[in-house]
């Protein structure tokens, strides 16, 4: 397998409406910004895996419209698995090279969320509509439901959640690219409106509209870019089944602890919290974080809880989480999975805009599905952990 | 270091009204039985078909994930017809990361009304409104074909008829009635210059392929189906920038599919190819290098063979219709009546293409 690395970044500034541009000014806007930062330009590029969601942009395929932003007559794919779109678009670049068959290609996601009136009856057809569609169930919901059954089993109060919240969208103040900036404490939190008991308004992302690009190169053509590139030392991707109503334990995110298992087994991580840096997260809902740190290892079982609250996921913290603003404030959803690994990617390079001081290890996540997918990669400034 | 094909499934091609994870899982169960392998030996699941609008539901590969076996494995799904499945399972075995790969393609048009469907892929700024359906886009493409390159009815007709003649022999067709060169010619009118039987229908079905890299490809079948070239591109959006009279996408996928397999055109033994109309069949193999252009109609009474499946003009799911001719060619190898194939895909109004070489 070829060593390959994260050579170059780009995100366009993440809004409710980005009606300034169409579909594919945005997807050129991003890849654009990755070609400056790794000093490229577009005929550089050899291969492109795009993605996206379609159903909440208002037009089926984009990729057919936005392949004009570059990518007429080269090797082009379109990548849709849900939540994880981003990160398995990055995964499949990241392919396109660790195979050999190229040396530079570069993922960029595009969503305009903005363009739906709302994302949660759209995320309702995913479920089977003999046996779960009417519940009416969307992300929220379920989100609510994992967070109710975390607090009857391990006493999680609504106060342990908020400082999720507190931290991510202090993170955000620092990011030009992120959508919402509030300086908010913990009462802002609890007291902002119910959405889905127990999760409030300000524990709920938003939905953005936006798009990012992420350039990955061969070990030879990596080290002509940059001198101080990520790259990549493991990755995995894993589904649960498809109904929702058939997880076992909605307290324990079990996949993703099989999933971050085999991640840390390939990379050589022996205990997660001494050897990864930085997390970037995709948790949309408060509880999500709580979540995977418990599933990834960064907390015992149970324990998740109090590490925002103990400030532990701060930027000043033993194990800081999201100081991109993390998708409570950002979430273009079928391009935040790609932005978790530019912003995991910027803080190996030492440019991330909330920089976690000598990162050498990086963990990117998504996750999809109703709670089925997971994507994880794991970066570093070395070119092997061990 | 190679990757090869080593188990094959194809459902019926049919109208299928059973819950479509059924079907796919039908497709990946015969897969895994051809090749004598179990669920746990396939630790990567690449999916190739549409989401949403195109098959009714969102996230689609919530649903086919697991019917192909994909329970806490690594699924992915790409986009667009199945055979763009095929590079990213070959790179990713070919990467190491992956020992053995299913590539299950999915289509499920009876579930959605496709034509509207594809109606909102068009940008809402400059093309929704003129209202351009697939079969309209085909039918511009046909006219221009047959005006630049003084193509008759009577030409068109004859890859109707070949199609269908062969679809007739072939157990997983959908379409399998036989019709005469008069019999097109005196059909409806469907879209100027299409008639009727020009034009693909739509139909349900899936296809899985189990690749596996060389040494364990060679444990699991001592005849793996090699895969020797890929080539995949697009062409611009646009169609008032293209020549419609050629297939730039499938002229450009298969120079890169030639290049990697270190062979030309005249190297290969038989085509399957995806011609959703009878103007189409003419110009992918002049785009694949067969003929020069606007000489396509002189292969209808040669020898090569092509679309001995029956072709797309008889089998056509909206998203596995390539995965279905890449199964028809691999099938021709391994019963030794080739040694080397092309298996060609498009989608949209030719403005892409997916293309594979396969050898024995």
């Amino acid at each position: 397998m070829k060593r390959v690395a994260v050579v170059g970044v780009g995100q366009t500034k993440f809004r409710t409406r980005r009606d300034d541009k169409t579909h594919p000014e945005l997807t050129y806007e991003a890849m654009n910004k990755a070609l400056e930062h790794a000093n490229l330009e577009i005929k550089d590029i050899e291969a492109i895996a795009y993605g996206t969601m379609d159903p909440f942009d208002g037009i089926y395929l984009p990729e057919r419209w936005d392949v004009t932003s570059g990518g007429i007559g080269k090797p082009f794919m379109k990548i849709s698995t849900g939540g994880t779109t981003g990160m398995t678009t990055g995964l499949a670049a990241y392919e396109h090279v660790a195979s050999g068959v190229f040396d530079i290609a570069m993922a960029v996601c595009t969503q305009r969320v903005g363009e739906c009136v709302d994302a949660q009856p759209v995320l309702n057809t995913a479920v089977c509509p003999i046996f779960e569609r009417y519940s009416g169930a969307g992300a929220i919901s379920v989100a609510a439901i994992q967070a109710t059954v975390h607090m009857h089993k391990y006493g999680t109060t609504e106060e342990d959640l908020a400082w999720v919240s507190v931290k991510d969208h202090k993170n955000a103040l620092k990011n030009p690219n992120a959508h919402i900036k509030l300086d908010i404490g913990v009462e802002e939190v609890l007291n902002s409106p119910m959405v889905s008991s127990p999760l409030k308004l300000l524990e709920c992302c938003p939905r953005s509209d936006g798009a990012v690009a992420v350039i990955f190169a061969s070990e030879e053509v990596a080290k002509k870019i940059r001198d101080n590139p990520a790259w990549v030392i493991a990755e995995t991707t894993i589904s649960d089944n498809y109904y929702a109503g058939d997880r076992p334990d909605l307290s324990y995110w079990d996949t993703l602890a099989i999933a971050g298992r085999r991640l840390y087994r390939h990379a050589g991580v022996d205990n997660p919290k001494k050897d990864i840096d930085v997390a970037e997260l995709y948790s949309p809902f408060t509880i999500q974080e709580v979540l995977e740190l418990e599933a990834l290892r960064f907390a015992e079982k149970g324990e998740g809880k109090d590490l925002a609250r103990e400030g532990v996921t701060f930027p000043d913290g033993d194990m800081p989480t999201n100081p991109s603003g993390g998708v409570l404030c950002t979430n273009p959803i079928g391009a935040t999975g790609l932005v978790r690994l530019a912003e995991a990617a910027l803080q190996i390079m030492g440019e991330a805009s909330y920089q976690i001081p000598d990162v050498n290890v990086s963990l990117a996540h998504a996750w999809g599905g109703t709670l089925q997918f997971h994507t994880l990669m794991l970066l570093s400034s070395k070119k092997k952990l061990k | 270091m190679k990757v090869g094909i080593v188990g094959i499934g194809i459902t019926d091609f049919k109208i299928h009204d059973e819950p479509f994870y059924n079907v796919a899982y039908v497709a990946a169960k015969k897969a895994m039985e051809d090749a004598e392998i179990e669920r746990r030996e396939i630790d990567s699941f690449i999916l190739g078909g549409y989401d949403n609008l195109g098959v009714g539901r969102t996230i689609s590969n919530m649903y086919v994930a697991p019917a192909a076996g994909g329970y806490l494995r690594h699924e992915i799904r790409v986009s667009e017809d199945a055979a763009f499945a095929l590079p990213l399972a070959y790179m990713r075995v070919k990467s190491g990361l992956s020992d053995v790969a299913i590539v299950l393609g999915f289509g499920h048009s009876s579930e959605t009304p496709v034509e509207l469907v594809e109606l909102q892929s068009l940008d809402p700024l400059f093309h929704r409104d003129l209202k351009l359906s697939l079969q309209m886009g085909y039918a511009m493409q046909s006219y221009v074909y047959r005006n630049s390159f003084n193509v008759s009815e009577e030409d068109t007709a004859k890859v109707v008829v070949k199609d269908r003649k062969n679809a007739l022999k072939n157990e997983y067709s959908f379409l399998k009635e036989s019709i005469s060169v008069e019999e097109v010619i005196n059909s409806d009118m469907a879209v100027y210059p299409l008639r009727r039987p020009e034009i693909a229908q739509w139909c349900d079905g899936c296809v899985a392929f189990i690749l596996a890299e060389e040494t364990t490809a060679k444990r699991i079948n001592p005849d793996p189906i090699w895969i020797k070239g890929l080539g995949w591109t697009y062409d611009n959006y646009f169609m008032g920038t293209r020549d419609l009279s050629k297939l730039f996408a499938t002229a450009k996928a298969a120079e890169m599919a030639y290049g990697m397999a270190n062979l030309k055109p005249s190297d290969i033994e038989a085509a399957e190819i995806m011609d959703l109309t009878s103007d189409y069949h003419f110009m992918i193999l002049e785009a694949l290098g067969f003929a020069e252009y606007g000489k396509g109609k002189e292969l209808i009474d040669s020898d090569f063979p092509v679309n001995k499946s029956g072709g797309a003009l008889c089998t056509n799911a909206y998203g596995s219709t390539g995965a279905f001719l890449l199964a028809n060619l691999a099938l021709q190898i391994r019963e030794g009546e080739i040694e080397k194939g092309i298996a060609h895909a498009m989608t949209g109004i030719g403005q892409n293409a997916a293309i594979a070489i396969l050898s024995s």
